[in-house]
């Protein structure tokens, strides 16, 4: 079949339910049609937020690997040409107040660096990983490039337990993200910092196939709902980041109670659904109308240092062990 | 009594399932040696559950919590550590004798996989 070029006319993408009922039609679109040619136009949009970030980045990673890793399929052996033409930009209308974003948040850095480059490291903003954790690593740039003082006053106990519930969701994208990763894609974050709302949101999506299908390929759970919701209960791990004797399953479940206490916004997105977690504290889950084919993880965490508890001082009991 | 200075051996950050099986198997090597085995997390910063997975909840699947409570004593951890590590062990009890129920569904899957 003839490769055909599509204009993509990317709306205002907020972090909302329209935002991600949107980037979940685009993603499904984009994967059913890998072959062609895309190019976004940024002319009726005014804002993306960071949940729609990782998802046109992350798109746009999937497309020039896909490019890559079916022509050395076809025994070219050799990158295709056509990789650097799978993915363009139309910025001739944007809005200057959301390219400035776009710069500063790094975006065009990993996506397209003759549309601007930030030079210095210690950006919050947009990022595509390695496709092997580098632990370490990540929680360095969260403690001494994120949650600086500088950016935010946080006390040092809520510092850790952000740092140690960002780095949960790291490990669950690598968990299932490289178990299913056959175009060898990188796991996509985008963090923004609103210092009017003192607000620190982080998105963070992986194309490894989704929670649905890990689920299925390992518990017969036939509804997929079900399997959904399956997976973000505590305990509960399909066991695909290591060797299937240590007990895990907590990542959820962890992050679902720091998200509650800290009364922020907490989204997993996977397949068709979608699960949320507001003050209630419980997972409420919703179809999307497309497909994500990979998990998208967003929280919003309040750094205010007083309208939250923190977890060391939940009432829910744990038994005491020690 | 033996001490195991964690910081020495993973860092600032205990997160990670590898630092867990540093520390896993350092337990393991002292245990018989030792009355009774010292963690000391001073100026450990950062905890995560994968690394308690692999250090400790790794431990109850051939030794009973009454066990680990007589042997081990956590120092210098920090409240949210510790609830972590609280979190990580009644987990870790459930999924070793969950052996016949939906845990373990799948498993041989899993081990051809890896």
């Amino acid at each position: 079949m003839a490769r055909q070029n599509y204009n993509v006319f990317l709306p205002p993408i907020r972090d909302d339910v329209s935002g991600y009922n949107y980037l979940s039609k685009l993603a499904a679109s984009i994967f059913e049609a890998p072959d062609n040619f895309y190019t976004f136009d940024f002319s009726r949009c005014s804002t993306i937020s960071h949940n729609g970030l990782v998802v046109i980045g992350g798109l746009c990673n999937f497309l020039k690997q896909y490019e890559t890793s079916s022509s050395m399929l076809k025994g070219l052996g050799l990158p295709s040409f056509f990789a650097k033409r799978k993915v363009g930009f139309n910025i001739d209308s944007i809005n200057p107040r959301l390219m400035e974003k776009l710069k500063a948040l790094g975006f065009w850095n990993f996506v397209n660096p003759d549309h601007g480059f930030i030079g210095s490291s210690d950006y919050i903003g947009y990022r595509e990983h390695n496709t092997v954790l580098e632990d370490s690593e990540i929680v360095s740039h969260l403690q001494d490039n994120w949650l600086t003082d500088e950016k935010l006053s946080i006390s040092e106990l809520l510092k850790s337990e952000i740092v140690s519930s960002i780095y949960e969701i790291f490990v669950n994208a690598y968990g299932h993200g490289l178990k299913e990763n056959p175009n060898n894609q990188s796991v996509i974050s985008c963090g923004h910092y609103d210092p009017k709302e003192k607000q620190l949101s982080l998105s963070v999506l992986d194309f490894g196939g989704g929670i649905v299908n890990s689920v299925q390929r390992h518990v017969p759970i036939p509804h997929k709902e079900e399997a959904f919701n399956w997976a973000l209960e505590i305990g509960n791990s399909t066991r695909t980041d290591s060797a299937p004797d240590i007990p895990r399953g907590l990542g959820f479940g962890i992050l679902k109670e720091f998200i509650s206490l800290n009364r922020g916004v907490l989204r997993v997105c996977s397949d068709s659904y979608m699960a949320t977690v507001h003050d209630s504290g419980n997972y409420v889950t919703t179809k999307v109308d497309g497909c994500f084919f990979g998990t998208l993880v967003s929280i919003t965490v309040n750094c205010d240092n007083k309208h939250y508890r923190l977890m060391s001082e939940a009432n829910e009991k744990i038994p005491s062990y020690f | 009594m033996t001490s195991i200075p964690v910081k020495e051996i993973v860092g600032i950050n205990a997160i990670s399932m590898n630092s867990g099986k540093k520390i896993k198997e350092l337990i393991i090597k002292e245990w018989d040696r030792s009355e009774q085995i010292i963690l000391d997390f001073s100026d450990v910063n950062v905890f995560a559950s994968p690394f308690f997975n692999a250090s400790i909840g790794a431990l109850l699947k051939d030794k009973d919590i009454k066990q680990l409570q007589e042997k081990l004593d956590f120092q210098g951890i920090s409240e949210h550590g510790k609830r972590l590590l609280n979190l990580v062990i009644s987990n870790a009890i459930k999924f070793y004798s969950d052996k016949e129920s939906k845990t373990d569904l799948g498993l041989d899957e899993v081990r051809k996989d890896i």
